[in-house]
Parts: structure tokens; sequence; C-alpha cells
């Protein structure tokens, strides 16, 4: 028995529930009645949870905990002694707070060397230290539900035998255990109109890749092709191949900024035909 | 949680470990726009080390609760002014052609396989309406205009979809 059915409340709870209600005295008679109808208040949390199971998780930028730890304590959070690690996580002298994951991973290559710090934020892109996530490999989207930092971590060093150039930069050390190669820097993250990462741009020893995270592979009459949008038209910076190749070598003008991706007809074009799959800037 | 009470910061690291994954990403797909999205998930966390009373144990999991609170305050941001013309500036600049269905679809195909079963399980009304105004954090007002249909139609179109989806999940053995 819903002791508030004579007003409809199912419906506007669910919207209530969605953040679908914006009318402040719309929103405050849903919370009057909320307050003392424990029915509605159980009710509403079932819809919260299932709208929380439509939520999967996402490895956070590494800079999110930077800032919680700023804001909640000051430099004594944000230094390294209390920065989030699983409990299974040796602590490992860093000077940098890093996250969960890239600390885990810092700690599975070799402990005692502080992760690199992740570029500075610029605009909306998301320049990362962290090599991407299980579901960017190989084309394969589908990902684990409710993903925990602790087995992205596992699924991450798992990544590491399959792309070595995306986790360069965890294995900087000379002594730890992982392949010694020349650190890598993510310059740029491509990421499409739902803010999904599709590409990201990295230099590693004087040369720069894109590298082809969530892209399809094409069919044999298209390619992708690199555009810069510096100027008042997009300008081409070359064809990268049609997906087959996740890691395109690629040279960039030195002033060049703000890159893009589309699909187009193999050989390339002189200006995008079709929608942009992504877009970045370079930091 | 108590420990949280307490001013353990290590609870909230380990709380953050925890759950950073799921504030981030409601925030990421609602905001669309990552600076934004870091700002509100950064909110969250300070919120619960400031209030932790917020939290009533007794009403159910710490997940949903951080997800709920994290969309309220994506949802926020993106509805203030200065926020929405970025946004409109950015969808303008690669999708000037969006209509409503298509973003209901592109918020869809975001989804992960099984996920998105349960959403494609949905009725076409029912699937734009909560992906619109979850997702596209739009109110059910403008939902509505979007899509052409009467506001009260929608409201029950949101409601109508957390059932089904409720029933879907639970058939997938997930119980939300």
């Amino acid at each position: 028995m819903n002791p508030c059915a004579h007003h409809h409340p199912d419906d506007a709870l669910a919207a209530f529930a969605a953040d679908a209600v914006d009318d402040p005295g719309e929103r405050r008679a849903i919370e009057g009645h909320l307050a003392h109808c424990p029915a509605c208040r159980a009710h509403l949390a079932t819809h919260e949870r299932v709208l929380a199971s439509l939520v999967e998780d996402e490895a956070p930028p590494s800079s999110l905990w930077d800032g919680i730890a700023a804001r909640v304590a000051g430099p004594s959070l944000a230094g390294d002694t209390t920065a989030p690690a699983a409990p299974a996580a040796p602590a490992n002298g860093s000077a940098h707070a890093a996250p969960a994951v890239p600390r885990l991973l810092a700690a599975a290559s070799s402990p005692g060397t502080p992760p690199a710090r992740p570029p500075r934020l610029v605009g909306s892109v998301r320049p990362s230290a962290a090599p991407p996530g299980p579901r960017r490999r190989g084309g394969e989207r589908r990902r684990p539900r409710r993903l925990g930092l602790v087995a992205a971590a596992a699924a991450l060093v798992a990544a590491a035998a399959a792309a070595p150039l995306a986790v360069t930069a965890l294995h900087r050390s000379g002594g730890g255990p992982g392949p010694q190669v020349a650190a890598a820097r993510t310059a740029a993250v491509l990421d499409d109109v739902t803010g999904r990462d599709m590409a990201r741009v990295v230099e590693r020893g004087g040369a720069t890749y894109v590298v082809l995270d969530d892209l399809p592979p094409l069919p044999a009459d298209r390619t992708y092709q690199l555009w810069s949008l510096d100027g008042p038209r997009p300008a081409s910076l070359g064809v990268i191949g049609r997906g087959a190749a996740r890691t395109v070598p690629v040279t960039l003008p030195p002033d060049t900024r703000r890159l893009a991706i589309s699909d187009e007809p193999a050989g390339g074009s002189p200006e995008p035909t079709t929608a942009i799959a992504g877009t970045g800037r370079l930091t | 949680m108590r420990a949280l009470a307490g001013g353990d910061q290590g609870a909230l690291a380990e709380i953050y470990n925890r759950y950073a994954g799921a504030v981030w990403a409601v925030a990421r797909r609602v905001c669309n726009d990552r600076v934004l999205a870091e700002d509100v998930s950064q909110t969250v966390f300070v919120d619960l080390w400031q209030r932790p009373g917020r939290y009533d144990p007794a009403r159910g999991r710490l997940r949903p609760w951080l997800v709920a609170q994290a969309h309220a305050r994506a949802v926020d941001a993106v509805r203030s002014e200065s926020a929405r013309s970025r946004r409109q500036e950015r969808d303008g600049q690669l999708a000037p052609t969006t209509t409503a269905d298509v973003e209901a679809e592109v918020h869809a195909a975001a989804l992960s396989e099984d996920l998105r079963r349960a959403v494609d399980g949905l009725g076409r009304d029912e699937r734009a309406a909560i992906m619109l105004a979850y997702f596209g954090g739009r109110t059910y007002r403008e939902t509505a205009e979007l899509l052409g249909a009467p506001e009260g139609t929608v409201k029950t179109r949101i409601r109508r979809a957390l059932a089904g989806l409720r029933q879907a999940l639970e058939a997938e053995g997930v119980t939300p």
C-alpha cells in the first residue's frame, strides 16, 4: 500500500530519482513528502539502485585523488603517506599521491620508484599517465560490470604484455621486473562526442605516435585520417591506416594543438567528408 | 563509515578506492566534460568527508547513494548557464544535426553489452526518456520538448523504464 498513491507519486518519484525534476516547488513537495513517508523513501532508494546499476566503473584520472586530498586536508593528505592504496599494495615512498591504479601498477613494476606525475589538464581533454582499461584493447568494448580498481589494476598489469607502449610510463626504473623501454608520455587523448576515449597521441624518444584505442577496423577502401583543427579549416596531417595497426607513427607540425580523426576513403581526403570520430588537444 | 565520521583519512581513501570509478563514470557521462566531471567527483568525496552523517546506511548501500550524489551534482553543473554554453558549443561542433532519438541512442550505445541488452529490452519511448533524462541530464520538461510528448507522459515513461530495467537486471542475475 503506497500512502501517496492519490497524487501519482510513482511517476513524480521516478523523475525525481533521475534528477529530472528541477522546478523548486515541485522538488520541495516531493522532498516534503519523502520526509514523512518511509515507503516512498524505500521506493526512491530502489530507483537509485536501478539507476546506479546503469553506471559502469571507469578508472578516474590520476589527478582526481590529488584534488580531493588537497581540498580535504591540505598538504598533509596530499603527500604520499595517506594516498589511497588497496590493502595489498605496499607503501612505496612516492612523493606523489597517486590513486590506486597507477600506484598498484608502480608497485607491481618497481617498488620505490615514483610513478610519473600526470600531465596537467587542458580543456576537456584528459592526458593520462594511466594506460587504457581492458575495454580499449583490440576493439573489445565490453567491460566487466562494476570493475573494481584492484581488478582494474590487475587487468592493466596483464595488459602490459600486450601493449608495451601504453604502459611504458610505469616502467621507467632500471631495476623493476617489467620490460625496459623508453618513457612515453601521453600528449593528448582524443574522445568522441560521448566522451569515450578513441585514441591517444603518445610521445616517446622524440617520436610521436597515434594509438588507436577504441576505433573499429575499417574496410579495405577506407582509412582513418588525422586533422589539425588549429586553422579556420581542418588541415590534413595524413592518413593513419584503417585501424589494423594500433600504433601509428605520425609527424605533427610544431605548433599543432587541436587534433581530430575522421573516417575517409582510402588515400585520404582534402577535408573531412564524414563526422569527426574524435577530437583532442595536445599538451 | 564510522571511521570516516571519526576523521580517519584512511577510511576516505578506502571509500575512494572502492567507489571513485562509479562516481567518476556518472559525472563524466552526464557532464560530457572532463574538467567539470573532475570537479563534481571531487566535491562528492569532499562532501562525504565533511558531512558523513548525510549518508544513512539504513537506506541502502553506499555505491548507489554516491552515484546519486554524483549524478545530482553533475546535473546541477551542466544546468548552470556557463556549463550549458560550453556543452552546446562542443555538441554543436561535433554533432550539428543531433536529434533527441540519436542523442538517446548515443547514450545507450556507450553502455556495455549486458546493460545494453537490458536497455534495449525497453520500449523505444521508455528508452529515449530514461537515457535523455539520466545520462543526458535533461529535465522531464526538456525531455518532453525534445521528444514531442506531454510532460506527464515523459514522467510515466521514466517510471516504466526504471521498472523495466529493474526487471531486466534481475533477470540477468543483478539485483538492483
